[in-house]
């Protein structure tokens, strides 16, 4: 190929700003489609999108934008494919979010991460344990619930105070970190 | 349910939101910029959660170097995680990426025991492979999924298309994937949606397997139509019977499953636990379209609970209003004995307000036996018995919101001999409420179960040559090896008698008389013992006209289940002088009957041969059992099933039996001589004998005029030892 060198800057170039960018993405894709497995696999297809299309991206326009497009038309993309009905965010709710999220913040980046980490030791050992049984083994509650022999409800409800006990944590660990990071 | 807005994105991530709660969140968005704040914050954690577990996941599989070269090869979300956070790497990952190609993927790899000759990622392109050793499955698009066995050598080359030069492939095409196209160096197979199984050997010879379905078969511009258990050599025109074990096989949804599991109206809903597999029985229902506030979660009708009883110990003080269904799988049994089987039961319930203390429950139960039998099956589901094989269940208690349905599920693993599963689904309120207080407010709604069987590879074949000998010398044997008896699968032609001398422990299946119209015999010798465990079957005469013997002179030792003639075969089990030791094990003699009444089954006790078995059926057809001379001890013997005639006849000896069943065939029990001894558990009288519960059932001897009856006791059991009067 003659134009090899130029094609391969502009193809290097536009995969650092996705790598600069992707905890935004994660974080939009996974907001329409919960279920991280579900969400890996459309991050991995705009990876191939963005890269095959990197040419069609100006150098200094708004990337962001860009990619937050393309994502939100491969999940629309995926649900429709999949006739997802249930646990299903409208379009119009997608615009939406897909708007805010190009002025949001960069989503969950190594600060937030590490706080997370120190939160998660301080966590009662029931909700830690439902913390990990749906995000380390993937069960759904209904099967945590199975599991433990709890009422499916009694597991969303631990479920959403531990989620709820961490995001605080994780605001005052960002705010007022006990501990430097080091 | 109104749930608010924080605790519908709780149930969000946890993916719990059904279409209307879908709505209602969406709505909530779309109205108002700080429910979309609060919503980004919430997806924050969780989005945070789902990385730091992730980034585990790395750290855990870092030592293995073949997942490195995985996670590399590929980006997901936790390599991008872990190297776009500890900002190392970049170059790396871009420099493994495929670079400027957005085409999508051929196949998925959903399974992969095998080893490669390359490293690969999780996702396969279009292109050239090799499989080494080892089992991987592959997906193509939702409609195919492929098992390919090593060594293989196979090109992708779009989805519809995969050329094989070498290895066994074995395919599952649904509708969405029908056209599905293997090619093969001498001609192609064309997916008709349906199962079958290609190998190309290192030869170059081809053949290409149906387990079920279609399939054409395209050579030197001619098309040939396969169906349904048929096979053929490519470069023949003869069809023979497939053989699926000599594939590997993908893992697929079986074929079985509830029927009238989303009760919409015009559904016939049966009363009293089913005596017959797939319909619904039990206590009064009905199908509504609708009641008070609840309506159906799908579709045009729910259930109804109606009316209740008094339920058993672990619930005292409540009344449950239950329903059953049947689910046979004995057509199943060969995935089902490897083990292979997992079962998931789930439905959705929902109550009225003001029905206090109500639960709700699925169980499934796993049963050996006859499906006919179930509510003495199930009414001793809380003691240990040979005929339960596995058990689960699950409750909850039903919120009061007759908008939401919440949903139950439980599952396990089939068990090796498992028959059939039970599925009961009940609503239960205390009792307190009196059991004549309504009980019209409980609801049903979607049920499933979905039984999947895993993927695994081909089991080796060891075919017995068909020349009299010792089953030790390897000339007697295909590839002229003597099987490894924890590997093969082994099965016995020809009318030379295979010999077993020593001592010989197996695993896998034991087919004696496999293909149709074939002869086969095994002998134990006198100091010879087989012990037969594990998964797989153990079977004497297989197929149409097939004629087995198995000769028992030594010990013959078997734990799970033992086919007398299976499919129209004529076949004999001869204890002549040994023993067999069947344990709590299950013996099925003429176990299909359905083709016609010609399968003629034999079990022969003779030269003082000993039997002990956990249940002995004479299901169909022509099947006797005789005691000529030696001893039986049997669990449960049931006479008779549905068709044909069923045999007993007793000469000199001792049969003992715990429980005595007959079915709506034919049956006799002859005494053959006064020294016949039948010893019955339990006190029995003449006019009970005479009076024994089979339709055309008959106790008989040459000259029986009556019987000598005396009480006993054995191991704590009480006995009728029966012994005939013959007459002058």
């Amino acid at each position: 190929m003659s134009d090899s060198s130029s094609s391969g800057d502009q193809t290097t170039h536009v995969q650092q700003l996705f790598v600069k960018h992707v905890a935004l993405l994660k974080h939009f894709v996974i907001s329409l489609l919960p279920n991280p497995s579900e969400a890996e696999d459309i991050v991995q297809e705009v990876f191939l999108v963005i890269t095959a299309k990197a040419h069609d991206f100006e150098p200094g326009t708004n990337f962001k934008a860009w990619l937050l497009t393309i994502a939100r038309f491969k999940v629309l993309e995926h649900l429709r494919r999949e006739k997802r009905t249930a646990n299903r965010l409208s379009d119009t709710a997608i615009d939406l979010l897909a708007a805010d999220m190009e002025d949001a913040d960069s989503g969950p980046d190594p600060a937030t991460l590490r706080a997370l980490s120190k939160c998660l030791n301080k966590l009662a050992p029931k909700p830690k344990l439902m913390v990990e049984l749906q995000y380390r083994e993937g069960l759904k509650p209904a099967a945590i619930a199975e599991k433990l022999e709890w009422e499916a409800n009694a597991v969303y409800v631990a479920l959403s105070r531990a989620r709820s006990g961490l995001r605080k944590c994780i605001e005052r660990q960002m705010n007022h970190p006990l501990v430097q990071p080091e | 349910m109104k749930l608010e807005l924080k605790d519908l994105i709780e149930r969000y991530l946890s993916e719990g939101l059904d279409e209307e709660q879908s709505q209602e969140l969406s709505m909530l968005l779309e109205r108002s910029p700080e429910a979309r704040a609060e919503f980004r914050a919430l997806t924050k954690v969780h989005v945070s959660l789902a990385d730091h577990f992730a980034e585990d996941d790395i750290a855990r599989f870092a030592p293995i170097s073949s997942s490195i070269e995985r996670a590399k090869s590929v980006v997901t979300l936790r390599s991008i995680a872990v190297l776009a956070a500890l900002f190392v790497g970049l170059l790396a990952i871009i420099s493994v990426l495929p670079r400027g190609s957005a085409e999508k993927p051929i196949a998925e790899i959903v399974q992969d025991e095998a080893e490669w000759s390359g490293p690969i990622g999780a996702f396969l392109d279009k292109g050239r492979y090799e499989i080494l050793t080892g089992l991987a499955e592959l997906k193509i698009g939702p409609g195919v999924s492929l098992a390919i066995e090593g060594p293989a050598l196979f090109r992708l080359v779009d989805r519809h298309r995969i050329e094989v030069s070498r290895g066994r492939i074995a395919a599952n095409v649904t509708e969405s994937g029908k056209g599905f196209t293997v090619v093969t160096p001498l001609g192609e197979i064309i997916d008709l949606g349906t199962r079958f199984g290609v190998r190309v050997d290192d030869d170059g010879s081809c053949e290409a397997h149906v387990f079920e379905g279609e399939i054409d078969l395209v050579q030197g511009g001619k098309s040939q139509r396969l169906s349904d258990t048929e096979a053929l050599r490519l470069g023949e025109t003869v069809p023979f019977e497939s053989d699926p074990e000599a594939f590997p096989m993908p893992s697929h949804r079986l074929s079985a499953g509830l029927n009238g599991a989303d009760f919409e109206p015009g559904m016939s809903l049966g009363s009293g636990m089913p005596t017959l597999p797939g319909v619904w029985g039990g206590d009064t229902s009905e199908i509504v379209p609708g009641f008070g506030e609840i309506q159906p979660r799908a579709g045009d009708g729910m259930l109804r609970f109606i009316a209740a009883h008094a339920v058993d110990r672990e619930l005292q003080g409540h009344v449950a209003s239950e329903l059953w269904q049947i689910v046979d799988l004995r057509s199943f049994a060969n995935r089902v004995n490897a083990g292979e089987v997992r079962a998931r039961l789930s439905a959705h319930f929902n109550r009225l307000p003001g029905t206090a203390n109500s639960q709700f429950a699925v169980s499934m139960m796993a049963f050996r036996g006859d499906p006919r039998e179930t509510s003495f099956y199930w009414n001793r589901k809380n003691e240990t018995t040979s005929e339960r094989l596995a058990s689960s269940s699950s409750s909850l208690q039903a919120d009061e919101e007759p908008e939401t349905w919440e949903q139950l599920r439980t599952g396990f693993v089939v068990p090796a001999g498992t028959d059939f599963l039970v599925v009961n689904l009940f609503a239960t309120q205390n009792a307190s409420q009196g059991s004549e207080a309504p009980f019209g407010g409980h609801f049903l709604d979607q049920a499933s179960l979905v039984l999947t069987a895993e993927a695994r590879p081909s089991i080796p074949k060891s075919v017995w040559l068909g020349e009299a000998g010792d089953w030790r010398k390897s000339n007697h044997w295909t590839e002229g090896v003597v099987p490894d008896p924890q590997r093969d699968h082994i099965v016995i032609l020809g009318d030379g008698t295979a010999e077993i001398g020593g001592e010989i422990q197996l695993k896998q299946s034991l087919i004696i008389a496999k293909d149709r119209n074939s002869q086969g015999h095994l002998l134990i010798k006198k100091g010879g013992r087989l012990s037969k465990s594990g998964y797989g079957n153990l079977v004497v005469g297989y197929n149409e006209g097939a004629e087995g013997i198995l000769t028992i002179q030594g010990i013959f030792e078997s734990r799970e289940e033992v086919y007398i003639g299976r499919n129209n075969a004529k076949s004999l089990v001869d204890i002549d002088g040994g023993t067999w030791e069947a344990g709590d094990g299950v013996i099925r003699m003429a176990q299909y009957g359905d083709r016609g009444p010609d399968t003629d089954a034999r079990l022969l006790i003779r030269n003082g041969g000993r039997l002990t078995v956990g249940r002995l059926g004479l299901v169909h057809d022509l099947a006797t059992f005789e005691i000529e001379n030696g001893e039986a001890e049997v669990g449960v013997l049931q006479i008779g099933g549905d068709n044909g005639k069923a045999e007993v006849r007793l000469g000199i000896g001792k049969l003992q039996v715990e429980q005595l069943r007959f079915g709506a065939s034919n049956g006799e029990f002859v005494f053959e001589k006064e020294d016949s001894e039948l010893w019955l558990a339990g006190k029995w009288t003449v006019a009970l004998l005479r009076d024994l519960p089979g339709a055309n059932w008959k106790f008989q001897s040459r000259d029986l005029t009556d019987f000598h009856l005396e009480f006993g006791e054995n191991n704590g059991v009480e006995f009728t030892r029966i012994r005939p009067k013959l007459g002058p």
